[in-house]
């Protein structure tokens, strides 16, 4: 059975497909081609799930050592990763339609060919990566999606496009570079690439690298590794190349690059780093735990000091993969379920927040600048209600998903600071404060662009409305989608949780 | 044997739907929100009857079926955490108050909010305040309790921000006054977003705390804790940490229930319509601080005796420093009310200081031998406070509403044209100042009682000097607003017929809480004993025999009736006149100054956080990420690179580009390998 295979390579072909048509089809139905392809994806995982169960895998192919099997897999764990991809990319594939004819408009021509094609080509490719059960695999598909999403800000990006593409691609590059030379370490000294495994009782390889037999060997790869996806994530000191590719990317890939594909990094920090490298991720943990502190606060406080909505959105997307790093790195089940969970928590979020952008800049005349906006609640009612949303998933405030995907981190966090630890009383209380700092700045920053943008007096000069329908709607079903995903929680949190303390490693110290 | 109730869960839930509901048809016809949104209420409360009725009539406490919701990961092992409740004694009293009082500020929302251009947005949250307050008290769970504790912050949010265009009728403060250079007038959407960073932020302290809690104990089920916080308190207690841990737990407590220092969100929280403020103060959000005491003091009393003498020493210091921090609140906020000028920071700053009261009785529970009284005690006070802090808010905001001032000088003698609302403000006033038969003497003496007990002098002569305070400052707005006559003010007074304040819908709510004031008064005073039998059943607490301390009781009618008698007789005859005077004497004028500008406590957290922060943040933005961070990413390594790239070139012209540069690195990567494989 391939039915995961299929619903990576229908979207593949329909993206070719679109190129083909692209001179005789009219943009609408370019649009609708993707948008299907799409949901086609969605409802062909959706049953698969729904009839075989969690875990469920194509029939792997073997290719021998050093590569090991190649396959597809949905489990517990990348359950809600494909659920905010898929979610996303099929809502944003409908706003992408009167977005883009307002840019194409801007631009002074663009190819609809072109935009949809590489659109979803990106998508599919993202499926590609969450659903992948190889590193080799995992690199493949994170290169495609680098390539169709750098096409697409080097294109139809704003501000100095060109050199915000090279930018991105070279940086995110350069990560993947070292990821993949790490991984070669791993695969060539272990004899596989897998990260899941079909032979044996267990799907998870869980300490795979412990058959390298030089600790040193072993210590560089895990670190290079680690960096490579540090910087895809991106952590604090990585973080450089992000707010200028997604404040400058055409909005609707902002909305796809921004949650979901950084969000996949922290995907491949658990598959990898924690299941095949858990002895190490201890060892290493409080260096990480650290890390994932500043990068929460530092891109909570840069958040706070941009005046252009769309840089903002883009640092608060650094902190909130800081949230992801956190609970990972906690090495505990809590953490680990809700660092996975925060990645659909911040898909549904912030693309909401993308889209919030968008409609502005669409139905406001170009604005971007928060301090010049106020009052727009009044015109743009539901935008503001979805921007609402938004603010309250990624703030982790219910009755959004935010509230457990935050309430999980925490509780990841403080099972290593009062669960039988052995810290001193002062380390304690850093950690709370920077914690309560870090957690409080996205609070801070969500409702104080929240007031500058949509409330105070109507601005005068400003004529501003909602944007075209199909935009507004997109926009109402991803922030919806978050209460809806609470409000249903028990069919992606409950898997995951299960799964999660069932894994059998030495999390727990 | 606890009694099962398939369907108490539906005394949240059906709010929520109401909530739904509002939003959906609110699209199409605003006034169909709100009926669906009130009726939505009407059912919740009238649900509460059979449960009390079931609750009495057994004799013990009522559980639901668990309705298993979410999974939670532990170390090893998961927690089913679901949609079910737990009502004993404390969860029961506050879940038929909190449904009772909000469905009849419900009411009178009908008519307050009729046509106003946000009808839609107030009834969604409105119904979501009232369905996320029963959540947190009904619920059997942490986790639970946590998403109605945090929904009510949200509620909150978008209730105080209600008008959010920011007209200047819903401003609170004088504006254009400034102290330390700070504004010191709010508008909507400022205090809307002071309201959920106050309250939101230290919640990150309570949601830490309570995710310990679940991950020691095992269990998120309430009743379980009573047990399973044990190995938590004595592994804390070991390493002197519980205290600290407690402190960091209710933190949200705190600031939820305004207690100093988390006070200034509560004094600007009146931008809000007034049946917001009604519900805020009355029966929600500010209320769910003190049920939160009231739910964890006996659960840490009887967890830390069974750890021992180290858990039992540091649970105190924490209870003696929340119940200081209660009883310095209650003074503090006190001193604000008695030269505040708008009517609803009058009522604003009193409620964070009978709040303060409540506090300090759950707190000092805890040192008592019988802790029960405490806990009886906070709870009355609860209770009273919530009946009579109703119907001033609701009566007051038809004033403002009728008499166009939020000023009590400014509405001055015109009050007296709307006789029903001056009914009820007198009565409900009445048990605000303390004065016996009325509910809130009662309580308030059991609040004394409690800490004398506890053996805490000062905290108690503070509470006394406090209550004094408190008629003083009531019967100063009283006075002002209904005794003092001024020529033009009467000349001034509207034609009657044209007031919605005499509109049925919108009086009967407050007149009912008003005229409840004596009335539970008189039953406080005659059925205290089975009131704490009933409250406390399912609290693992002895239930104490509780007498009026006779002294006590002397003594704080005497100092309320002082208050209140002071009060008439200056206010009376010279009404706000007396400001000038004051103003004269340099002294008495700096005085004024401090308390009416809060002590200056809000400038100081504008200086230190809100300047201080942009400091730090321009420091970090501009200083570091733009000039450190880029400089070296963007302008020093690729110049490094560059040159090196020349140097390269210049050795070997055209044969090394960067391209080839990787590759060599590639083959270099590979050839390690090899020699290590």
């Amino acid at each position: 059975m391939s039915l995961l295979l299929s619903s990576v390579i229908i979207p593949s072909i329909a993206s070719l497909i679109i190129l083909a048509i692209s001179r005789k089809a009219s943009p609408g139905a370019l649009a609708a081609i993707s948008t299907l392809s799409l949901v086609y994806s969605g409802i062909v995982i959706s049953a698969a799930v729904a009839i075989y169960g969690l875990p469920y895998y194509d029939t792997p192919i073997y290719l021998g050592p050093p590569i090991g099997f190649i396959g597809f897999i949905i489990d517990q764990f990348n359950l809600p990763i494909v659920a905010g991809v898929l979610i996303v990319s099929i809502m944003v594939a409908i706003y992408s339609r009167p977005y883009m004819e307002h840019r194409f408009e801007e631009l002074g021509g663009g190819s609809w060919g072109v935009y949809y094609m590489n659109y979803t080509l990106f998508s599919a490719s993202m499926l590609g990566v969450a659903l992948s059960t190889n590193m080799i695999e995992f690199y493949l598909f994170l290169e495609i999606s680098l390539l169709t999403s750098f096409i697409l800000i080097l294109l139809y990006g704003y501000g100095d496009r060109v050199r915000i593409a090279f930018l991105y691609f070279i940086w995110t590059h350069a990560g993947a570079f070292l990821f993949l030379a790490g991984s070669f370490i791993y695969g060539l000294s272990v004899g596989n690439f897998d990260y899941i495994t079909f032979k044996g009782s267990s799907l998870y390889p869980i300490g795979g690298s412990g058959s390298i037999a030089d600790i040193a060997v072993k210590w560089v790869s895990f670190l290079l590794i680690l960096i490579g996806l540090l910087v895809k994530l991106p952590a604090f000191g990585f973080h450089i190349w992000l707010p200028y590719a997604h404040a400058e990317a055409p909005t609707p890939v902002s909305a796809l690059l921004s949650p979901n594909l950084i969000g996949l990094a922290g995907l491949g920090i658990y598959r990898i780093l924690v299941i095949l490298y858990p002895d190490t991720m201890i060892s290493y943990q409080w260096v990480i735990i650290a890390w994932a502190l500043i990068t929460i606060i530092y891109g909570g406080v840069l958040a706070l000091y941009q005046n252009d909505f769309k840089r903002l959105l883009a640092y608060s997307s650094i902190s909130q993969m800081g949230y992801m790093l956190l609970g990972l790195a906690t090495m505990t089940p809590a953490g680990i379920a809700g660092a996975l969970l925060h990645y659909l928590s911040h898909a549904l979020g912030k693309a909401s927040l993308f889209m919030t952008a968008g409609n502005i800049i669409v139905g406001a005349g170009g604005l971007r600048d928060v301090n010049k906006m106020g009052g727009l609640a009044s015109t743009m009612p539901y935008t503001a209600a979805s921007s609402l949303i938004g603010f309250l998933t990624i703030s982790g405030l219910p009755p959004t998903i935010g509230i457990v995907s935050k309430f999980l981190i925490l509780m990841g966090l403080s099972s290593i600071l009062f669960a039988g630890s052995t810290l001193p009383a002062t380390i304690i209380a850093v950690i709370i404060i920077a914690a309560i700092t870090g957690f409080g700045l996205t609070i801070a920053y969500s409702f104080i662009t929240m007031k500058k943008i949509f409330f105070g007096p109507a601005k005068k000069d400003i004529k501003s409305g909602e944007p075209h329908i199909k935009a507004t709607i997109a926009l109402i079903v991803v922030s919806v989608a978050s209460i809806a995903v609470l409000i249903a929680g028990s069919y992606i949190v409950n898997p995951l949780s299960t799964a999660v303390t069932t894994l059998g490693i030495i999390f727990q110290r | 044997m606890p009694v099962e109730v398939w369907w108490a869960p539906l005394v949240w839930g059906i709010p929520f739907l109401g909530s739904l509901a509002a939003g959906l048809t609110g699209i199409f016809n605003k006034r169909l929100a709100a009926i669906l949104g009130s009726i939505s209420l009407g059912i919740s409360a009238l649900l509460t009857i059979p449960l009390i009725m079931v609750y009495v009539e057994s004799g013990d406490v009522i559980v639901s079926p668990r309705y298993t919701w979410l999974t939670i990961p532990l170390g090893n092992g998961v927690v089913d955490v679901g949609l079910g409740v737990f009502l004993d004694g404390i969860s029961l009293v506050l879940t038929a108050m909190v449904a009772w009082i909000s469905f009849l500020i419900g009411v009178y929302s009908l008519s307050y909010m009729k046509g106003d251009y946000g009808e839609h947005r107030y009834w969604i949250f409105f119904s979501f305040f009232v369905g996320s307050m029963l959540l947190l008290v009904m619920t059997d769970n942490l986790l639970l309790l946590i998403i109605g504790w945090e929904g009510t912050s949200l509620a909150s949010y978008a209730l105080i921000g209600h008008w959010y265009r920011d007209e200047e009728h819903a401003w609170v403060g004088d504006p254009g006054r400034s102290a330390l250079k700070k504004p010191m007038w709010f508008t909507p959407s400022h205090a809307g977003v002071r309201a959920i960073i106050m309250t939101g932020v230290p919640d990150i302290g309570f949601m830490l705390g309570a995710t310990a809690i679940i991950l020691v104990s095992g269990t998120a089920y309430i009743p379980d804790l009573y047990k399973g916080l044990a190995p938590l308190m004595g592994d804390l207690a070991s390493k002197g940490l519980l205290t600290g841990f407690l402190l960091l737990f209710t933190l949200g407590a705190l600031a939820k229930s305004a207690q100093f220092p988390l006070h200034e969100w509560l004094v600007t929280a009146m931008t809000g319509p007034a049946s917001v403020s009604a519900l805020i103060h009355a029966a929600t959000m500010v209320k769910a601080g003190v049920y939160f005491m009231l739910r964890f003091v006996p659960i840490f009393i009887v967890s830390s005796s069974i750890v021992g003498d180290a858990a039992i020493a540091q649970t105190r210091d924490y209870l003696a420093i929340i119940g200081g921090i209660g009883v310095f609140t209650a003074f503090m906020m006190a001193t604000m009310a008695v030269v505040a000028r708008e009517l609803k920071l009058i009522l604003a700053f009193s409620t964070a200081s009978q709040i303060g009261y409540m506090f300090m009785a759950a707190s000092y529970a805890g040192m008592l031998k019988e802790p029960g009284l405490g806990i009886v005690a906070g709870l009355s006070h609860l209770l009273s406070h919530a009946v009579f802090k109703a119907s001033l808010f609701l009566g007051a905001g038809i004033l403002i509403h009728e008499l166009g001032s939020r000023y009590i000088d400014g509405i001055g003698i015109k009050a007296r044209s709307l006789r029903i609302t001056m009914l009820s403000m007198i009565l409900a006033s009445l048990g605000l100042a303390a004065l016996p038969p009325f509910s809130g003497y009662w309580s308030k003496d059991l609040v004394v009682d409690t800490s004398l007990e506890a053996g805490f002098l000062q905290a108690s002569a503070l509470a006394i000097i406090t209550s004094f305070l408190t008629a003083a400052y009531t019967f100063r707005m009283i006075s002002i607003l209904y005794l003092y006559r001024e020529k033009e003010s009467l000349e001034a007074l509207p034609g009657h017929g044209k007031t919605h304040g005499e509109d049925p819908v919108a009086f009967m709510p407050y007149l009912l809480f008003a005229i409840a004031t004596p009335v539970i008064g008189v039953a406080w005073a005659l059925w205290i004993n089975y009131f704490s039998e009933i409250s406390l059943r399912g609290t693992y607490l002895h239930i104490p025999e509780i007498h009026y301390n006779p002294q006590v009781a002397v003594v704080s009618a005497l100092v309320s009736i002082l208050g209140a008698a002071l009060a008439l007789s200056i206010y009376g005859p010279f009404g706000h006149n007396i400001l000038p005077k004051i103003r004269g004497e340099r002294f008495l004028a700096a005085i004024n100054r401090f308390l009416y500008d809060r002590w200056y406590f809000n400038p100081l957290l504008y200086i230190v956080f809100v300047d201080g922060g942009s400091k730090m943040i321009r420091a970090i933005g501009k200083g570091f990420e733009g000039a450190v961070i880029d400089n070296i990413y963007h302008k020093a390594l690729p110049g490094i690179m560059e040159s090196l790239s020349r140097i390269l070139r210049n050795y070997q012209p055209s044969i090394i580009n960067s391209y080839l540069l990787l590759m060599l690195l590639g083959i270099a990567i590979l050839v390690i390998l090899q020699m290590m494989g």
